[in-house]
């Protein structure tokens, strides 16, 4: 997991498309410290079996396709939530208004990388564990993929309160704060 | 440097076939017309380089191909040569009309620099021996082509002596069929005859290369050449880098789309605006992109020339500070930029040429490598900023700042709350000097027709980022279709919409990012403004020969 102290990861100079430029470079030094300072990480997993997947988030699961094919042989089904806090957004944004782009591009860029990094790490472990007991796992699939309705981003913020109570979704079913991701991940048979 | 530094010339001198009764077949051969006409033609446009009315077949004829001459249409190649001959300039008869040309401008206006333009030696040889058969030889036939050639270059050389002798000051080679060279082909067949002619000569050299030659940048270079003429293609922030600061980049205003079709005013603007970028490299000489059509009104080429050379003489006392702006802007440092800008007011430099010629420069150089893939959004946006800092510290100077009727209404549609890109489109235009209505986020479509009507807007810019946004943009669109304001150009983005989606809801364009957007938006406002200008100006486009 990125820690408070995590130094600049390498991938995220490729992430960020920084470029050879050495001023971006400095510049985005600065504000990965002061990305890590604002990081609010929280994270959320819940194992179902398949046939309790389905009747949670009926009637999003059973209408798309995509998540029957993708659960065809599994035997349970995690979800994932994560969020980066939203103290990264409104910092980007308080640039943005000032009219320093890059400040505010980039740290939104970094808020982004930082719940991606999170949700990997949850993916790692549930991987490994699953690997440690002799079953393989699907891909993540997030709400909005395909036919998986963001309307089941409804069921999510419900099951994650405990852990990520400032979880929210506005009017259109879009994570609040932003920086947030939802998935599922199925255990095969 | 060389003597080409800081001169304002057109390519060739081919307008002036209106200045005289006969047509384009008899000046060809007949040294008295030919003189006349281009006298005619320097007397009116005080050009700083003179050429004699060139073609570009006079080589490949001396060398045997057949040539089509026509009183109202330059002459062209009718048909390969049977065989090659190695001809003596002095004796072949339209080359030496051209020696006389030149001894003639030299008596009439001797303190000026006079041109040779001589063909490239692969571009004769695609002349002479058919242009695809020349291809085909560079990888069928690489030795028999080498063999023709040496022929070419043998040519060229007679014919670059034969014309300095009559008192060229200047070698200008042009090689037009090599931009068709793959870039790793064009040292063995373009670059290293190029350097042979090139080196005949230890006076100014030049070398002109029509279309894309940025795969072939340093190719040029290494041909000796001591300008490089870019096609007006070519975006010269975007490859100014790559050619040292002792050889001359020389051009590029668009002969045809600005010198030949715009109006005298149009013309103008165009040649202030690409000073203002360009007119601060100490290694800059104005000139058109490839040379001006026969039909090109002269008041045009007059109006390119004279608003150059005020421009450049207006800029040059502050060309090295604005330059230090520029750079300062450019990498980024906006305390840099700051303290520049406040400097170069102390020294009175015009607010207008501290924005132009020094911040602005900087954030369209970046667009311009951005676009020639050489850098990165975040790079882009960080000189943007540089720019904002020094531009805070003029706000107070300039007489018609950002205030004012929107040009552009931007907003993220209804249902969607992002608001970065939308953001960064916002930043980017107005920094770009383009006054922008931004409507915020979850905008209906009731919203954007409201505000263009109210400030008679043209263009409208939709921000979607989700794909439940993404489903509201066709009927946003339509909205502004059936409330009749067909007339509005809607540019999409955002990362639920492509190229294809911007087409299947209707839109008439697709920014993929912010620099996209703007250079997107720039191109339909100037659009907008020379349909405005012209419909000031109906006359404009009468005096253009078809």
């Amino acid at each position: 997991m990125i820690q408070k102290t995590s130094p600049f990861p390498d991938r995220l100079s490729k992430y960020l498309q920084l470029g050879s430029h050495e001023k971006a470079r400095q510049e985005a030094q600065f504000l990965w410290e002061e990305a890590l300072v604002l990081l609010k990480a929280a994270n959320w997993r819940s194992l179902l079996t398949v046939d309790e997947f389905f009747d949670v988030f009926h009637p999003y699961a059973e209408s798309s396709q995509s998540i029957r094919r993708l659960l065809r042989c599994a035997r349970e089904v995690w979800l994932l939530a994560v969020t980066a806090g939203d103290g990264i957004e409104r910092r980007s944004r308080e640039y943005l208004k000032k009219g320093e782009a890059f400040r505010g591009y980039v740290l939104d860029r970094m808020g982004s990388f930082l719940a991606e990094e999170q949700i990997r790490q949850v993916d790692k472990i549930i991987s490994e564990e699953s690997t440690g007991k002799g079953y393989k796992t699907t891909r993540r699939y997030s709400p909005g993929y395909r036919d998986f309705p963001l309307e089941a981003q409804v069921v999510f913020v419900d099951l994650a309160s405990c852990a990520i109570p400032e979880l929210r979704l506005t009017s259109d079913f879009l994570l609040v704060p932003e920086k947030s991701i939802t998935a599922i991940k199925g255990v095969l048979e | 440097m060389g003597t080409l530094h800081g001169l304002v010339f057109p390519i060739n001198a081919l307008p002036g076939c209106q200045l005289v009764k006969e047509g384009i077949d008899r000046i060809s051969f007949d040294a008295d017309v030919k003189s006349e006409a281009v006298i005619r033609y320097y007397e009116r446009v005080d050009a700083d380089l003179l050429f004699y009315f060139s073609d570009i077949v006079i080589q490949a004829e001396a060398m045997g191909a057949k040539i089509k001459f026509a009183p109202d249409a330059m002459p062209c190649v009718s048909e390969t040569a049977q065989e090659i001959i190695s001809p003596s300039p002095s004796r072949v008869g339209r080359m030496e009309v051209n020696a006389r040309v030149l001894r003639r401008l030299a008596g009439v206006f001797p303190h000026k620099l006079r041109s040779t333009l001589v063909y490239g030696p692969f571009t004769v040889a695609g002349q002479v021996a058919g242009e695809q058969n020349v291809l085909r030889a560079t990888i069928d036939n690489p030795d028999e082509l080498e063999g023709l050639l040496e022929k070419t270059l043998e040519c060229a050389i007679d014919y670059g002596r034969y014309l300095l002798d009559a008192g060229a000051d200047v070698l200008w080679v042009s090689d037009p069929l090599s931009a068709l060279l793959p870039p790793e082909l064009f040292p063995r067949f373009a670059g290293d005859y190029l350097a042979r002619l090139f080196a005949i000569y230890p006076g100014p050299t030049a070398l002109h290369i029509c279309g894309d030659t940025s795969a072939m940048i340093e190719g040029m270079i290494e041909t000796g050449a001591r300008g490089i003429s870019f096609d007006q293609c070519m975006n010269l922030l975007a490859v100014e880098d790559r050619v040292p600061e002792n050889i001359i980049i020389i051009g590029n205003l668009d002969p045809v789309e600005v010198v030949e079709m715009m109006n005298t005013e149009q013309v103008a603007a165009q040649t202030a605006d690409l000073v203002s970028m360009m007119g601060i490299k100490p290694n800059f000489a104005l000139s058109t992109g490839c040379a001006l059509p026969p039909s090109t009104p002269m008041d045009n080429v007059m109006s390119f020339v004279e608003e150059g050379r005020s421009r450049l003489a207006l800029l040059a006392p502050h060309a090295e500070d604005l330059a230090a702006l520029a750079a300062t802007v450019h990498k980024g440092d906006r305390d840099g930029a700051a303290t520049l800008v406040k400097r170069v007011l102390n020294r009175r430099i015009p607010a207008r040429s501290i924005i132009g010629s020094g911040l602005m420069r900087a954030v369209r150089k970046a667009s311009a490598r951005y676009e020639y893939r050489l850098c990165f959004l975040p790079e882009v946006l960080l000189i943007v900023d540089a720019f904002y800092q020094g531009y805070k510290c003029l706000e107070t100077k300039i007489d018609a700042g950002r205030e004012g009727t929107p040009q552009i209404v931007l907003g993220t549609v209804k249902g969607d709350f992002h608001e970065i890109g939308k953001d960064l489109v916002r930043i980017m235009l107005e920094a770009n000097g383009m006054r922008v209505l931004d409507l915020g986020v979850n905008v209906d479509g009731a919203r954007f027709t409201e505000a263009v009507r109210l400030f008679g807007v043209s263009v409208v810019g939709l921000s979607a980022f989700t794909t439940a946004a993404r489903r509201q943009l066709s009927g946003i669109i339509d909205q502004f279709r059936q409330e009749g304001l067909s007339h509005v150009s809607i540019l999409v983005g955002g990362a639920a919409v492509s190229e294809k989606v911007a087409r299947d809801v209707g839109a008439n364009g697709y920014g993929r990012d912010a620099v996209e957007a703007v250079k997107m938006i720039e191109n339909i406002l100037k659009r907008s403004r020379a349909s405005n200008d012209d419909r000031k100006h109906p006359e404009a486009f009468s005096s253009v020969k078809s």
